[in-house]
Protein backbone atom coordinates (compact mmCIF):
# COMPACT_ATOMS: atom_id res chain seq x y z
CA UNK A 1 0.00 0.00 0.00
CA UNK A 2 2.76 2.38 1.05
CA UNK A 3 4.73 1.42 -2.01
CA UNK A 4 1.75 2.26 -4.26
CA UNK A 5 1.44 5.67 -2.69
CA UNK A 6 5.18 6.21 -2.97
CA UNK A 7 5.16 5.27 -6.67
CA UNK A 8 2.22 7.55 -7.39
CA UNK A 9 3.93 10.35 -5.51
CA UNK A 10 7.14 9.90 -7.53
CA UNK A 11 5.23 10.00 -10.82
CA UNK A 12 3.12 13.06 -9.91
CA UNK A 13 5.55 14.93 -7.68
CA UNK A 14 6.20 17.75 -10.17
CA UNK A 15 2.49 18.60 -10.59
CA UNK A 16 1.86 18.21 -6.90
CA UNK A 17 4.77 20.53 -6.16
CA UNK A 18 3.21 23.17 -8.35
CA UNK A 19 -0.17 22.77 -6.67
CA UNK A 20 1.42 22.96 -3.21
CA UNK A 21 3.42 26.03 -4.23
CA UNK A 22 0.28 27.73 -5.50
CA UNK A 23 -1.53 26.79 -2.32
CA UNK A 24 1.36 28.17 -0.27
CA UNK A 25 1.30 31.35 -2.31
CA UNK A 26 -2.45 31.78 -1.76
CA UNK A 27 -2.03 31.20 1.99
CA UNK A 28 0.82 33.76 2.16
CA UNK A 29 -1.18 36.25 0.06
CA UNK A 30 -4.24 35.93 2.30
CA UNK A 31 -2.09 36.26 5.39
CA UNK A 32 -0.40 39.38 4.02
CA UNK A 33 -3.75 40.93 3.16
CA UNK A 34 -5.01 40.21 6.65
CA UNK A 35 -1.86 41.72 8.17
CA UNK A 36 -2.17 44.82 5.98
CA UNK A 37 -5.79 45.29 6.97
CA UNK A 38 -4.85 44.92 10.63
CA UNK A 39 -2.02 47.47 10.20
CA UNK A 40 -4.37 49.91 8.47
CA UNK A 41 -7.01 49.45 11.15
CA UNK A 42 -4.45 50.04 13.87
CA UNK A 43 -3.19 53.16 12.05
CA UNK A 44 -6.76 54.51 11.86
CA UNK A 45 -7.28 53.70 15.53
CA UNK A 46 -3.97 55.41 16.44
CA UNK A 47 -4.96 58.51 14.44
CA UNK A 48 -8.36 58.57 16.14
CA UNK A 49 -6.69 58.31 19.53
CA UNK A 50 -4.25 61.11 18.67
CA UNK A 51 -7.13 63.27 17.47
CA UNK A 52 -9.11 62.57 20.66
CA UNK A 53 -6.06 63.37 22.82
CA UNK A 54 -5.46 66.61 20.93
CA UNK A 55 -9.14 67.60 21.26
CA UNK A 56 -9.15 66.79 25.00
CA UNK A 57 -5.92 68.76 25.38
CA UNK A 58 -7.44 71.77 23.59
CA UNK A 59 -10.69 71.50 25.58
CA UNK A 60 -8.63 71.42 28.76
CA UNK A 61 -6.64 74.50 27.70
CA UNK A 62 -9.88 76.28 26.81
CA UNK A 63 -11.37 75.42 30.20
CA UNK A 64 -8.25 76.83 31.84
CA UNK A 65 -8.47 80.04 29.75
CA UNK A 66 -12.11 80.41 30.71
CA UNK A 67 -11.25 80.14 34.40
CA UNK A 68 -8.40 82.63 33.97
CA UNK A 69 -10.80 85.08 32.28
CA UNK A 70 -13.00 84.80 35.38
CA UNK A 71 -9.92 85.45 37.54
CA UNK A 72 -9.10 88.51 35.45
CA UNK A 73 -12.67 89.73 35.86
CA UNK A 74 -12.41 89.33 39.65
CA UNK A 75 -9.06 91.14 39.78
CA UNK A 76 -10.48 94.11 37.87
CA UNK A 77 -13.57 94.22 40.09
CA UNK A 78 -11.32 94.12 43.17
CA UNK A 79 -9.16 96.93 41.71
CA UNK A 80 -6.05 94.72 41.60
CA UNK A 81 -4.97 96.31 38.34
CA UNK A 82 -1.34 95.18 38.26
CA UNK A 83 -2.38 91.59 38.87
CA UNK A 84 -5.04 91.98 36.17
CA UNK A 85 -2.40 93.30 33.76
CA UNK A 86 -0.26 90.18 34.26
CA UNK A 87 -3.27 87.88 34.01
CA UNK A 88 -4.31 89.52 30.72
CA UNK A 89 -0.77 88.99 29.41
CA UNK A 90 -0.80 85.31 30.32
CA UNK A 91 -4.28 84.76 28.82
CA UNK A 92 -3.17 86.54 25.66
CA UNK A 93 -0.30 84.06 25.34
CA UNK A 94 -2.74 81.21 25.91
CA UNK A 95 -4.95 82.33 23.04
CA UNK A 96 -1.92 82.80 20.81
CA UNK A 97 -0.88 79.18 21.46
CA UNK A 98 -4.27 77.92 20.25
CA UNK A 99 -3.64 79.18 16.72
CA UNK A 100 -2.14 75.92 15.46
CA UNK A 101 -4.67 73.64 17.15
CA UNK A 102 -7.29 71.67 15.27
CA UNK A 103 -10.48 73.67 14.79
CA UNK A 104 -8.68 77.01 14.80
CA UNK A 105 -6.84 76.74 11.46
CA UNK A 106 -9.71 78.26 9.51
CA UNK A 107 -9.78 81.98 8.74
CA UNK A 108 -12.87 82.34 10.91
CA UNK A 109 -11.16 80.64 13.85
CA UNK A 110 -8.06 82.82 13.47
CA UNK A 111 -10.20 85.97 13.36
CA UNK A 112 -11.99 84.89 16.58
CA UNK A 113 -8.63 84.41 18.32
CA UNK A 114 -7.29 87.69 16.91
CA UNK A 115 -10.38 89.52 18.23
CA UNK A 116 -9.79 88.15 21.73
CA UNK A 117 -6.06 88.87 21.64
CA UNK A 118 -6.74 92.42 20.43
CA UNK A 119 -9.30 92.97 23.19
CA UNK A 120 -6.81 91.79 25.82
CA UNK A 121 -4.07 93.98 24.36
CA UNK A 122 -6.28 97.06 24.52
CA UNK A 123 -7.44 96.12 28.00
CA UNK A 124 -3.78 95.95 29.07
CA UNK A 125 -3.18 99.44 27.66
CA UNK A 126 -6.03 100.77 29.77
CA UNK A 127 -4.92 98.86 32.87
CA UNK A 128 -1.45 100.29 32.44
CA UNK A 129 -2.91 103.77 32.16
CA UNK A 130 -4.97 103.13 35.28
CA UNK A 131 -1.88 102.06 37.29
CA UNK A 132 -0.14 105.27 36.22
CA UNK A 133 -3.11 107.57 36.73
CA UNK A 134 -5.37 106.72 39.67
CA UNK A 135 -7.96 109.27 38.48
CA UNK A 136 -8.47 107.42 35.22
CA UNK A 137 -11.90 105.78 35.15
CA UNK A 138 -11.97 102.21 33.91
CA UNK A 139 -15.39 101.14 32.59
CA UNK A 140 -15.42 98.08 34.85
CA UNK A 141 -18.95 96.95 34.02
CA UNK A 142 -18.29 97.25 30.32
CA UNK A 143 -15.02 95.30 30.54
CA UNK A 144 -16.67 92.69 32.71
CA UNK A 145 -19.48 92.24 30.21
CA UNK A 146 -16.95 91.74 27.42
CA UNK A 147 -14.96 89.22 29.45
CA UNK A 148 -18.21 87.33 30.12
CA UNK A 149 -18.98 87.31 26.39
CA UNK A 150 -15.56 85.85 25.65
CA UNK A 151 -16.00 83.23 28.40
CA UNK A 152 -19.35 82.27 26.89
CA UNK A 153 -17.76 81.89 23.47
CA UNK A 154 -15.06 79.66 24.97
CA UNK A 155 -17.76 77.52 26.62
CA UNK A 156 -19.22 77.01 23.15
CA UNK A 157 -15.85 75.85 21.82
CA UNK A 158 -15.45 73.42 24.72
CA UNK A 159 -18.94 72.01 24.10
CA UNK A 160 -18.12 71.61 20.42
CA UNK A 161 -15.10 69.48 21.30
CA UNK A 162 -17.03 67.42 23.84
CA UNK A 163 -19.69 66.79 21.20
CA UNK A 164 -17.09 65.68 18.66
CA UNK A 165 -15.72 63.22 21.23
CA UNK A 166 -19.19 61.80 21.76
CA UNK A 167 -19.71 63.68 25.01
CA UNK A 168 -17.39 61.25 26.78
CA UNK A 169 -14.86 63.76 27.98
CA UNK A 170 -14.96 64.94 31.56
CA UNK A 171 -13.27 68.22 30.68
CA UNK B 1 8.57 109.74 8.57
CA UNK B 2 6.71 106.67 7.38
CA UNK B 3 8.73 104.21 5.31
CA UNK B 4 7.74 104.30 1.58
CA UNK B 5 6.43 100.73 1.89
CA UNK B 6 4.24 101.73 4.85
CA UNK B 7 3.07 104.84 3.00
CA UNK B 8 2.02 102.69 0.03
CA UNK B 9 0.25 100.23 2.29
CA UNK B 10 -1.68 103.03 4.00
CA UNK B 11 -2.67 104.45 0.62
CA UNK B 12 -3.96 101.03 -0.39
CA UNK B 13 -5.87 100.77 2.87
CA UNK B 14 -7.39 104.19 2.28
CA UNK B 15 -8.50 103.34 -1.27
CA UNK B 16 -10.07 100.07 -0.16
CA UNK B 17 -11.65 101.72 2.86
CA UNK B 18 -13.13 104.54 0.80
CA UNK B 19 -14.57 101.92 -1.53
CA UNK B 20 -16.31 100.46 1.54
CA UNK B 21 -14.31 97.25 1.33
CA UNK B 22 -12.73 97.31 4.78
CA UNK B 23 -14.81 95.97 7.65
CA UNK B 24 -13.98 98.58 10.26
CA UNK B 25 -15.46 97.99 13.70
CA UNK B 26 -16.12 100.43 16.46
CA UNK B 27 -13.59 99.32 19.05
CA UNK B 28 -16.60 98.69 21.27
CA UNK B 29 -16.57 95.30 19.56
CA UNK B 30 -13.02 94.83 20.75
CA UNK B 31 -13.92 96.15 24.10
CA UNK B 32 -12.93 99.65 25.03
CA UNK B 33 -15.18 102.18 23.35
CA UNK B 34 -16.20 103.78 26.63
CA UNK B 35 -12.67 104.92 27.35
CA UNK B 36 -11.53 106.04 23.95
CA UNK B 37 -14.50 107.37 22.05
CA UNK B 38 -12.91 107.48 18.65
CA UNK B 39 -11.24 104.18 18.11
CA UNK B 40 -11.69 101.86 15.16
CA UNK B 41 -10.39 98.41 14.39
CA UNK B 42 -10.23 95.98 11.54
CA UNK B 43 -9.50 92.40 12.57
CA UNK B 44 -7.70 90.15 10.09
CA UNK B 45 -6.76 86.50 10.74
CA UNK B 46 -3.24 87.34 11.94
CA UNK B 47 -3.27 91.05 12.58
CA UNK B 48 -5.53 93.88 13.73
CA UNK B 49 -5.29 97.44 12.45
CA UNK B 50 -6.26 99.97 15.09
CA UNK B 51 -6.67 103.68 14.38
CA UNK B 52 -7.55 106.12 17.14
CA UNK B 53 -7.19 109.63 18.47
CA UNK B 54 -4.98 109.43 21.55
CA UNK B 55 -4.02 112.21 23.91
CA UNK B 56 -1.03 112.98 21.65
CA UNK B 57 -2.87 112.93 18.34
CA UNK B 58 -3.92 110.38 15.77
CA UNK B 59 -2.20 106.99 15.81
CA UNK B 60 -2.36 103.75 13.90
CA UNK B 61 -1.16 100.45 15.37
CA UNK B 62 -0.75 97.03 13.84
CA UNK B 63 -1.41 94.43 16.54
CA UNK B 64 0.00 90.98 15.73
CA UNK B 65 -1.38 87.55 16.58
CA UNK B 66 0.40 87.57 19.95
CA UNK B 67 -1.25 90.89 20.80
CA UNK B 68 1.96 92.88 20.48
CA UNK B 69 2.14 96.14 18.59
CA UNK B 70 4.25 95.03 15.66
CA UNK B 71 4.16 98.48 14.08
CA UNK B 72 3.02 101.70 15.75
CA UNK B 73 2.65 104.77 13.57
CA UNK B 74 2.73 108.35 14.86
CA UNK B 75 2.58 110.88 12.05
CA UNK B 76 5.37 113.42 11.95
CA UNK B 77 4.53 115.52 8.90
CA UNK B 78 1.31 117.27 7.86
CA UNK B 79 0.95 114.84 4.93
CA UNK B 80 1.15 111.87 7.27
CA UNK B 81 -1.42 113.39 9.62
CA UNK B 82 -3.71 114.06 6.63
CA UNK B 83 -3.34 110.48 5.40
CA UNK B 84 -4.21 108.98 8.79
CA UNK B 85 -7.10 111.43 9.22
CA UNK B 86 -8.50 110.34 5.85
CA UNK B 87 -8.31 106.69 6.89
CA UNK B 88 -9.93 107.57 10.20
CA UNK B 89 -12.78 109.48 8.52
CA UNK B 90 -13.34 106.61 6.16
CA UNK B 91 -13.51 104.14 9.09
CA UNK B 92 -15.86 106.52 10.89
CA UNK B 93 -18.16 106.70 7.86
CA UNK B 94 -18.22 102.92 7.48
CA UNK B 95 -18.98 102.29 11.16
CA UNK B 96 -21.60 105.08 11.36
CA UNK B 97 -23.15 103.97 8.07
CA UNK B 98 -23.38 100.39 9.29
CA UNK B 99 -25.11 101.50 12.50
CA UNK B 100 -27.55 103.73 10.57
CA UNK B 101 -28.29 100.93 8.10
CA UNK B 102 -29.04 98.49 10.93
CA UNK B 103 -31.38 101.02 12.53
CA UNK B 104 -33.20 101.65 9.25
CA UNK B 105 -33.44 97.92 8.55
CA UNK B 106 -35.04 97.36 11.97
CA UNK B 107 -37.57 100.15 11.40
CA UNK B 108 -38.33 98.95 7.84
CA UNK B 109 -38.84 95.40 9.09
CA UNK B 110 -41.25 96.60 11.77
CA UNK B 111 -43.19 98.78 9.30
CA UNK B 112 -43.44 96.00 6.71
CA UNK B 113 -45.31 93.71 9.13
CA UNK B 114 -49.11 93.62 9.11
CA UNK B 115 -51.05 95.24 11.92
CA UNK B 116 -50.10 97.93 14.41
CA UNK B 117 -46.45 98.71 15.03
CA UNK B 118 -44.95 98.92 18.49
CA UNK B 119 -45.62 97.52 21.94
CA UNK B 120 -48.82 98.23 23.84
CA UNK B 121 -48.47 100.36 26.92
CA UNK B 122 -47.81 98.12 29.91
CA UNK B 123 -50.17 99.23 32.62
CA UNK B 124 -48.46 97.23 35.34
CA UNK B 125 -45.01 98.28 34.38
CA UNK B 126 -43.06 99.68 37.32
CA UNK B 127 -41.51 102.26 35.00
Amino acid sequence: MLKTIWDWFQINSAGLGVVLSLLGFVVVFLQLRKTRRAAEASKVAANRTLYAISQIDTASDLASLKERLKGLQSSIRASRFEVAYNEAQSIREGFHQLRNRKGFESEEGQVELQTMVTFLRKLQDHLERKTQDAEYQLPVRFISANLSDHATKISGWIEQRRFELGGKSDV
Amino acid sequence: MFEPEVQDLLQELLVKSEAGEVRWQDSKVAGMADTVRQDYLVVLPNISINIFHGSDGIRLNFIDSAGDISLGLRPETDEEVALLEKIFSSADRIVSGEKARKTLDDVKKALSQKGPVGELERRNSPF
